[in-house]
């Protein structure tokens, strides 16, 4: 007598897809037979356990829910980059976070200004010696517990992917002014927003 | 992560299609549109396959609740992974393998006991009432809770197979194994579905 089955000829023989000759053994095996019956009965009670419909309203709010969370991932997913270093060459990212801090210090004195202390780790190489100089040497206020703003973080991505690469060396100050300017339309939220972001730059173990 | 239905709207630059305009695109040319940020074009490719991602998570779960999360979820990956779809798979059978990944997950973050008390109340139910009839309804969600309440791989294999008809191949590629390990899954699957369901097949 032929062997038994495997239990993927089993799933063959439901599927109606086993040879023949493996066929034949199934109607000359007790065992066989058996076990082919049970596996065709549990198949078909499977078959039959429709998923209940949802009302009809779920579908296009599922839409709504999915569109939604991939706008709010668009808005956020300066993160994902930042964290990764993998767009922007970190030195020349946190070129322009001390050049739009240095700025902010220069438009508002009074304002929470995010302290330099990031920077020599932020850099690849050359200190930012001259753009450290004019960043107050305070401790870092808290970071806002307020969500950050998108202006502000919106700013910060499109002004890193200007950099050329390079970042530091390649720069050059003549950026400042325009710096300066984006820097002088933050609101106290978007600076907010930009200690907290630094301060998360900063709190990042080095890898 | 559950955002409000009305919350946010589409971002920029998305007119929503017409039906003819739709009914044109293939699901590879929506990908190529989405993948240039036609958020629109996504939104069909989410309209076409809603229904069986859905589906999909529901018998991992056997919960609406849980199964609106999972495939939301799924469509949300899909999308900060379009880049990686490279037409190398019918995006049917791309959307599955997310759906069935994030699926997993969420069965692999609960405790096993779950399920053995989910199966536990499957038979609780049946047994005040031996003998008498049970409605199809009650049949139907005793089988589902024991899909549920296999295990995870046997559960995938069985899902797909099963109930969203693909090929072993297409199974084994989106469960990342082989044809032989599939068909041993679906065998064992049927296997303890029977044992599970004894009085009632
Ligand atoms: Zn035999």
């Amino acid at each position: 007598m032929t062997p038994c089955l495997t239990p993927d000829e089993f799933v063959d023989l439901v599927d109606g897809t086993l040879a023949a000759d493996r066929e034949a053994h199934v109607a000359m095996c007790v065992a066989c037979a058996a076990t082919a019956t049970d596996v065709r009965e549990a198949l078909a009670a499977a078959m039959s356990a429709e998923v209940p419909e949802p009302s009809p309203l779920f579908w296009p709010s599922l839409n709504a829910r999915v569109q939604a969370a991939v706008a709010e991932s668009a808005a956020t997913g300066w993160r994902a980059w930042l964290r990764l270093d993998v767009l922007v060459p970190i030195a020349g990212l946190a070129l322009v976070v001390v050049a739009i801090a240095s700025a902010i210090d220069a438009v508002s004195p009074a304002a929470p200004v995010p302290s330099g202390r990031g920077i020599v780790w932020i850099g690849d190489g050359t200190p930012p010696v001259e753009f450290a100089s004019e960043v107050a040497d305070e401790p870092l206020a808290a970071p806002a517990a307020t969500p950050m703003n998108e202006d502000a973080l919106a700013m910060m991505a499109a002004l890193a992917s200007a950099l050329p690469e390079g970042g530091w060396d390649a720069l050059g100050v003549t950026r400042l002014p325009d710096l300066d300017i984006a820097a002088a339309s933050l609101t106290a939220d978007e600076r907010d927003a930009l200690a907290a972001l630094l301060q998360s730059a900063m709190e990042r173990p080095k890898s | 992560m559950r955002a409000d239905a009305t919350a946010a709207p589409w971002p920029l630059g998305a007119t929503p299609m017409s039906d003819a305009q739709e009914a044109a695109l293939d699901d590879a040319a929506l990908v190529e549109a989405a993948i240039a940020g036609d958020t629109a074009a996504f939104d069909v490719l989410v309209t076409r396959h809603r229904r069986s991602v859905y589906q999909v998570c529901y018998r991992f779960v056997n919960d609406h609740e849980d199964a609106a999360d999972l495939t939301q979820d799924t469509f949300v990956r899909a999308w900060k992974a379009l880049g990686s779809f490279r037409g190398q798979a019918r995006f049917s059978t791309w959307i599955y393998r997310i759906a069935v990944n994030v699926s997993l997950n969420r069965v692999s973050l609960k405790t096993p006991k779950t399920d053995v008390v989910d199966f536990d109340l499957v038979a609780d139910q049946r047994e005040p009432a031996p003998g008498a009839a049970i409605d199809a309804a009650e049949r139907r969600a005793m089988v589902r809770a024991a899909v549920k309440s296999l295990p995870p791989r046997q559960r995938a294999a069985l899902i797909l197979r099963t109930y969203h008809e693909l090929s072993h191949q297409e199974v084994a590629d989106i469960v990342g194994t082989s044809v032989g390990a599939v068909k041993a899954n679906v065998f064992h699957a049927l296997a303890n579905l029977k044992k599970r369901l004894e009085p009632l097949v």
